[in-house]
């Protein structure tokens, strides 16, 4: 039977192991990367190279960054008396875009789930209550994801801090905008129910 | 709100069938292991993105495909327009496009009530046969009800994991306050449907004995769920002994009575299926009456179980109401003396349509 080269076989086989990415796309992504010109592929390696030995946890707040802490906890601008805490780096990023929200962050790196063995200990908690006891925090913003991992995650982390008189809040969950609400399922709808709004002018 | 045709590509033993309907009583007919059950699984299928039977979709793919996929399209007849719906699922994902466009599977289009073999067993089983029994009833009727089973289930078992391996209080205490939540909305659900379901079928019930036998039906709780997270704290200690969760939702059951008597122990056959049949046709009813609606009937093989008397009754509430049906049998002299010229025979043999006609045609 034929097969690739080594080198070309290796590279294949590097890719498929990227999530979404089936074996015809790693050949094709190979391939690509052998016909390329120029500095390209010294490039993509040293790319692959250092995500590994520059990123590192920011020390605070747990978000990726290159120097021992990151960009949002070393600015000066922002307000340090609010912490949100969210599920993933990558969400830090989304809610940045925004624009809305000037304070702090504090990334968990996961969600409450016994079953595949992450409880409180795996993720980032220890580290946030640090952060707490401090006294300077007045709220937190619980901002984990709206599935049962992140309701336990954040209904957990909201006992655990009540005893600290902290002001505890969760983000709204319901009909996204711009939805119609004959397309919104069942439970999207009940939770948008649940926390509506008066509206007094 | 009709379906008028079926196009089923790789499902089971199809391969690929198009298959048109009567909005009248179609019979599906054949030897065992041919396709009948494997027909309404598919239009099961379809309408609420997933399967009756407890299985893995990967099964569901026609072992001699070699591509791990399948489609299902059905022809919808609402109002005189017609629509479609079609359902791709390969290995990855799943795929619904209403008319041609893709949108996520959210509301039931049309409900089903499906009647199996299975059904019949309920009033002698455990517990657990007849909770499922409810749960799946009641999520044909609310949409939403599918999600808060599923997400208690998921909560419960985080909370054994818990209770077994890791024993940190403070966590299955998070867990409990979740479990309550979902916990009450469902014994909501549960109560709702019985009162309301159980006045129907104890009418139909009625009728359909021999002597003047008076249907109840009632819940029975495991704990008092009005102090749903007080009862799950009181019971924390004695969890963690026994290492798995005593109370909740989830260890309740239903008791059917006749004349005030626990039928559990003493009812006959008959006396089984016609509690069973009279909760079906409740249903129908019940969601004809109350939400205007007209459900489609999905009814494998039950007919074998069932005396003249009970199919009788069946099929004139089908024609009153004009509930298209679609009914597995074995052979035709079944239905000898219910069928109707109106009435369609689709014959299937080895996934394949042999016949496929109106009586009176």
């Amino acid at each position: 039977m034929y097969d690739y080269p080594e080198p070309i076989e290796k590279l294949i086989e590097a890719f498929a192991k990227l999530p979404g990415i089936g074996p015809k796309t790693a050949q094709r992504l190979a391939f690509y990367v052998l016909k390329s010109k120029n500095d390209y592929p010294e490039e993509l390696g040293k790319a692959v190279l250092e995500i590994k030995q520059k990123i590192k946890l920011c020390q605070i707040c747990g978000n990726y960054t290159d120097q021992d802490h990151c960009s949002i906890c070393r600015s000066n601008t922002r307000n340090k008396e609010v912490i949100c805490v969210v599920e993933d780096p990558k969400d830090v990023l989304a809610l940045e875009k925004t624009n809305e929200y000037r304070g702090l962050y504090h990334v968990l790196h996961g969600a409450i789930s016994p079953i595949d063995g992450i409880g409180p200990e795996q993720l980032m908690v220890r580290e946030l209550l640090k952060r707490l006891e401090t006294g300077e925090i007045k709220e937190i913003i619980l901002a984990t994801n709206s599935t049962i991992e992140g309701d336990t995650t954040s209904l957990y982390l909201a006992k655990l801090v009540s005893p600290l008189n902290i002001k505890v809040t969760r983000i709204a969950q319901g009909i996204p905008v711009g939805g119609d609400i004959d397309y919104a399922d069942e439970i999207t709808l009940s939770k948008a129910f649940i926390g509506r709004r008066e509206i007094s002018f | 709100m009709i379906i008028n045709k079926i196009k089923i590509e790789n499902f089971r033993n199809y391969t690929e069938e198009e298959i048109l309907f009567t909005n009248k009583i179609n019979y599906i007919l054949g030897d065992n292991a041919q396709g009948k059950t494997n027909l309404l699984e598919s239009i099961f299928f379809i309408l609420n993105n997933e399967s009756f039977k407890n299985i893995k979709e990967e099964e569901l793919f026609n072992e001699n495909n070699k591509l791990k996929q399948f489609n299902i399209t059905l022809e919808i007849i609402n109002d005189n327009k017609k629509y479609s719906i079609e359902l791709n699922k390969n290995e990855n994902k799943k795929n619904y496009k209403i008319n041609g466009v893709k949108r996520d599977f959210k509301n039931k289009i049309i409900k089903t009530i499906l009647f199996i073999p299975d059904d019949l067993q309920i009033v002698k089983e455990g517990p657990g046969k007849r909770r499922d029994f409810l749960d799946n009833e009641i999520k044909i009727l609310f949409p939403n009800y599918k999600n808060l089973i599923k997400n208690y289930y998921k909560l419960l078992s985080q909370k054994n994991y818990l209770l077994k391996n890791r024993r940190d209080k403070n966590l299955i205490r998070t867990f409990n306050i979740q479990l309550a939540e979902n916990g009450k909305e469902i014994i909501k659900y549960r109560l709702f449907f019985l009162k309301n379901i159980t006045p129907i079928a104890r009418n139909t019930y009625n009728t359909i004995s021999e002597k003047n036998e008076i249907l109840s039906i009632n819940y029975k709780p495991s704990f008092n769920f009005n102090n749903y997270e007080e009862e799950l704290e009181l019971n924390l200690e004695n969890e963690l002994l026994r290492k798995q969760s005593l109370i909740g939702i989830h260890r309740d059951d239903i008791i059917f009575y006749i004349n005030g008597k626990n039928i559990k122990s003493f009812a006959s056959q008959g006396q089984q299926r016609s509690v069973v049949l009279s909760l079906k046709i409740a249903e129908l009813e019940y969601l004809k009456k109350y939400y205007n609606y007209f459900p489609i009937l999905l009814l494998d093989d039950v007919f074998s179980e069932l005396d003249e008397k009970r199919k009788n009754m069946l099929i004139r509430i089908l024609r009153e109401n004009n509930i298209q049906s679609f009914i597995t049998l074995a052979n035709i002299e079944l239905i000898k003396n219910q069928i109707n010229e109106n009435d369609k025979i689709i014959k299937i043999n080895n996934g394949k349509i042999e016949e496929n006609i109106i009586i009176g045609k």
